[in-house]
């Protein structure tokens, strides 16, 4: 047989009677220690001026900007740098001492015109012609860049078929006619279809003229 | 005015305007019922006295900030509920009961300390009520919270409040018939 079920009116009699538990004193003095331990500062946040809070975002955007125009302006002089063509490899022996003589003069020419116009006073406003290179490094250095650019701007090569043409025409000229003779097979050997310069052809043509035969008489119809 | 004849939110107003005494009255009036309600929750008294602590170094820390609008046990009841709930969150729910509990299961009805094994089935049921309907009982029995304040403490409609506390009723009942 079941027991009549409790009202709730003997449940809270029932949990009225459990344990009334506390906790332990030394959990009590510890709570009430730090009870009366001042409250800690509160630190009021340092107001910065507005010019201190821009300080670090404006000095970073003045650097980028200044390194990106530093950049795009060794950029742009780059070309003209790079646009000098290395030393090209002679083709022949013969044509190596022209090539060095010619460029032993353009050095020594364009040193002396340096000199020149480092010696002079520089102008007072330069051209609006100038260019960026120019204008970057300074009105007083510009003409010196100027004579050293155009000494530095390749010469036209004189071709090894022309050389060995003017050889001829000197030898031609000095009579030497079997050197003449031996030089013109060279040169035909390298150079089969390059035409002779007017002398040499007509020397040519004597030395070489070919036997005349007599035409073949047409058949008459 | 007498720190007796003080009402709550005037000893808490007190103790913020640096009256330590008013403090040590709040924490007599309020110690017993917060303790309880974390013990009979049915975890080890180790877990209640290390989360009692917290709630009131929660409450003296925070002491600048609270508004006399609010009424102080349902304010400390907040802090402790919350507590709670994130020691459930870390905890497996219903593994570590309380090892004075747990010896209630095999408790015959027939002993001659049959009222004594009664209140002890009643606080096994308790701590094995489930959480929501647990807590909602124990903010009515030791906090006296009504079922507004309760409500507002555990974030739950008052119907919904008054759904819990009626199942819990209804199942320590039935354990207890």
């Amino acid at each position: 047989m079941s027991e009549p079920p409790i009202t709730d009116q003997q449940l809270d009699q029932l949990y009225e009677q459990l344990d009334r538990d506390l906790p332990p004193p030394d959990l009590d003095a510890e709570i009430k220690a730090h009870a009366r331990q001042p409250v800690a500062p509160v630190i009021p946040l340092r107001k910065t001026s507005p010019l201190r809070r821009w300080a670090i975002p404006l000095s970073t955007a003045a650097v980028m900007v200044l390194g990106l125009s530093l950049f795009f302006r060794v950029y742009e002089q780059q070309p003209a740098q790079t646009s000098v063509p290395a030393p090209t490899l002679p083709a022949t022996q013969e044509a190596q001492p022209m090539q060095h003589e010619a460029a032993g003069v353009a050095t020594r020419e364009a040193r002396k015109t340096a000199k020149k116009m480092l010696a002079q006073p520089a102008p007072a406003r330069p051209s609006p012609r100038r260019a960026t290179e120019q204008e970057a490094a300074g009105p007083a250095q510009a003409p010196v860049l100027q004579a050293l650019s155009r000494a530095a701007e390749p010469r036209p090569e004189i071709p090894e078929a022309e050389q060995l043409i003017r050889r001829m025409e000197s030898l031609l000229q000095q009579q030497q006619l079997e050197s003449l003779e031996k030089a013109y097979t060279d040169f035909r050997k390298k150079y089969p279809h390059y035409p002779l310069s007017p002398r040499l052809q007509e020397w040519y043509k004597r030395q070489h003229q070919p036997v005349q035969h007599p035409a073949p008489a047409r058949p008459s119809e | 005015m007498s720190l007796t004849e003080m009402d709550d939110v005037e000893l808490m107003l007190a103790y913020q305007s640096g009256r330590h005494e008013a403090f040590d009255a709040l924490y007599e009036r309020h110690k017993g019922g917060l303790y309880r309600y974390f013990l009979r929750q049915g975890m080890p008294r180790d877990s209640a006295n290390e989360l009692f602590q917290d709630v009131w170094m929660k409450l003296i820390h925070a002491r600048q900030h609270y508004q006399a609008g609010t009424s102080f046990s349902s304010y400390l009841y907040s802090i402790a509920h919350n507590r709670l709930v994130d020691y459930y969150r870390r905890q497996q729910p219903q593994t570590e009961l309380d090892p004075e509990l747990a010896d209630g299961d095999g408790l015959s009805p027939e002993s001659s300390l049959q009222q004594q094994q009664q209140l002890q089935r009643l606080q096994h049921s308790i701590a094995r009520l489930p959480e929501e309907q647990r807590s909602a009982l124990l903010l009515q029995k030791e906090a006296g919270l009504s079922l507004e304040q309760i409500a507002t403490v555990t974030g739950a409609s008052r119907e919904t409040v008054k759904s819990r506390l009626r199942y819990a009723m209804n199942r320590l009942k039935q354990v207890l018939s």
